[in-house]
């Protein structure tokens, strides 16, 4: 196995010798449960890391050597995988709308406290009510950071209906962020001194 | 400050990266891999009969009793005879399962999945292949994965990690839940902690020891002996031709293969050390060869054509009984014929029906798939293989 072996060489070299795609999980692991992480809870993302390549494995035949990189095919498994778990992913998000501040989030290291929760709150109501395929394009452009054709390939829809579904999920979410947070700030939240 | 910049940074901070959600996962998929790959040369087998090879790091081992059956009987079914022969063919050309031999230094690294059924008790001692009898005990089927480095001079690495045992009914499962899902006492934190303590002094290094997880290293003997438990015998004297090989074993005269005094073995023992024989990964192409042309010409031995051992590979299985209504089957790949895995099956509950009151026909006490064999320089080489 060669650590500079492409993705598309290491998947067919692993069709006579199934070892090779170890390489595959080398690359691509901490990529893929990152992604994960940021949607599920810890231990979904850990099940769902681990089956994604079981998967992928599983299907390495009808891997589509054109990409040379296996990214946007892992993605997708990922993604597929994380619909059916759906309601798991609008709780964590509901919840997390409803919470009382977490310690400081940092946004470019400028924004306060106050307005970073607000942020977070709006953040996740506006990600729990968009569309299941919306939410999907949104985050694999930039959570996973694919590029378009490659959320396309990812998808395995045309890359119209790509641009069509982040065309609508940006317009919702400029809209949700417009909109004031529906949960109540709390007292606590409130006092915080702006720094 | 644009909307994707914001979710771009939503949530970055649960990216925390743990390896062990990356061990754990790797583990996995690389159990998949060693299962769709071409077998690797050889691997260790136990015996039932002594402790050749076999790890206990606590608790007793079970007697299994064997009843011996002196060979009298007609040689193998025509079937089963020629597949062996044309296995022992294979064999011999040494192409496909060529012979591992380590050096001074090196080690011998095999890999296994396993699923035993056996009985535990908490914080005390375990029954492997059998099952919990007092109260307070325990019994299921324990899915595991073993990785073993063997030195030929003694000293050995054994890491193994233990998945949830698989009960056989949701009232047991309930009542060790209940029980604060207790694992055999090697695999809990407690008594490993005391492992460790009544290990002090001998040399012994605990590298991982965590719920589901001992890994323990043990130095070479400073007297130049070697763990008894655990060894790979010298087969450089053991003879390449079948009769003559069958007979050396009957009569205990195989170093570290059969060379306990005792009465001559009988048909089942025979068979057992026959195909402990071609397990080991130092056996020479002839001495493999002769193994199978051996087998093929004692009686008792069954086939079953279509084979699948643990982990989905296929091939065949040769079969025999033993002990108490046991019944054990080596598979082997017939391509190659590198043995791929071992099964030890509960055939008859009725001839211990005091033992395995309530138990059906068919359970599976043991079966192993053996994943990897190969030379390495040190024990720490290859745990994980795609580890940095």
């Amino acid at each position: 196995m060669s650590e500079s072996q492409p993705d598309d060489e290491a998947i067919s070299a692993s069709l006579a010798e199934p070892r090779a795609f170890g390489v595959i999980f080398e690359r691509h692991f901490w990529a893929i449960h990152d992604y994960l992480r940021r949607r599920l809870d810890r231990q979904l993302a850990d099940e769902l890391a681990s089956q994604t390549f079981l998967i992928a494995f599983d299907r390495r035949a009808a891997f589509d050597p054109r990409g040379a990189s296996s990214r946007p095919w892992l993605f997708g498994i990922a993604t597929n995988l994380v619909r059916e778990h759906r309601r798991s992913e609008l709780r964590e998000l509901r919840a997390m709308a409803r919470l009382a501040p977490d310690p400081v989030m940092a946004i470019d290291g400028v924004e306060s406290r106050i307005d970073a929760e607000r942020t977070r709150g709006l953040l996740a109501t506006a990600l729990a009510e968009l569309p299941q395929e919306e939410v999907d394009v949104l985050l694999l452009l930039v959570w996973a950071d694919l590029e378009q054709p490659e959320i396309a390939n990812a998808l395995a829809i045309p890359l119209g209906t790509v641009k069509s579904r982040l065309s609508r999920a940006r317009g919702r979410l400029q809209a949700a962020l417009r909109t004031p947070a529906p949960i109540p700030m709390t007292p606590t939240n409130s006092t915080v001194p702006r720094r | 400050m644009d909307h994707e910049t914001l979710i771009r940074s939503f949530r970055a901070e649960r990216a925390d990266r743990d390896p062990r959600a990356r061990d754990a996962a790797w583990e996995e998929l690389e159990l998949k891999l060693e299962g769709a790959s071409p077998p690797m040369p050889s691997a260790p087998r136990r015996s039932h009969r002594r402790p050749l090879l076999a790890v206990t790091s606590v608790g007793a081992l079970a007697a299994i009793v064997v009843v011996v059956l002196l060979s009298s009987g007609p040689s193998a079914e025509p079937a089963v005879a020629e597949v062996l022969h044309q296995t022992a063919a294979v064999a011999a050309s040494g192409e496909s399962a060529p012979t591992l031999q380590a050096g001074p230094g090196q080690y011998y690294f095999t890999k296994m999945k396993e699923l035993e059924f056996k009985g535990w008790y908490p914080g005390s001692y375990e029954i492997p292949e059998g099952r919990a009898t007092r109260p307070g005990g325990f019994s299921a089927l324990i899915p595991s994965v073993s990785e073993w480095w063997i030195s030929p001079e003694g000293g050995n690495r054994t890491r193994q990690r233990i998945g949830a045992p698989r009960f056989l009914s949701r009232t047991e499962l309930s009542r060790w839940e209940e029980a604060g899902s207790p694992l055999p006492s090697a695999f809990e934190p407690a008594r490993q902690a005391e492992l460790q303590r009544l290990s002090s002094g001998s040399g012994e290094r605990f590298l991982e020891m965590r719920r589901g997880v001992l890994d323990v290293e043990r130095p070479r003997p400073k007297n130049g002996t070697t763990n008894p438990e655990l060894v790979y015998p010298d087969l450089s004297g053991v003879p390449t031709d079948p009769e003559e090989l069958r007979l050396v074993i009957q009569n205990h005269e195989a170093p570290g293969v059969s060379d306990e005094p005792g009465k001559p073995l009988g048909t089942q023992e025979t068979i057992e050390d026959l195909g402990g024989l071609l397990s080991h990964p130092n056996a020479s192409p002839a001495l493999r060869a002769a193994a199978f042309n051996a087998l093929a010409e004692l009686p008792g031995v069954g086939l079953k054509r279509d084979a699948t051992d643990l982990v989905g590979r296929t091939g065949y299985a040769i079969s025999y009984s033993y002990g108490r209504g046991f019944r054990v089957e080596l598979i082997f790949d017939p391509k190659t014929s590198i043995s791929l895995g071992e099964r030890v099956v509960l055939a008859d509950p009725g001839q211990d029906p005091v033992e395995w009151k309530g138990y059906e026909a068919g359970l599976t006490l043991r079966d192993v798939a053996y994943l990897r064999s190969k030379v390495v320089d040190s024990t720490h080489e290859p745990a994980l293989s795609h580890r940095k």
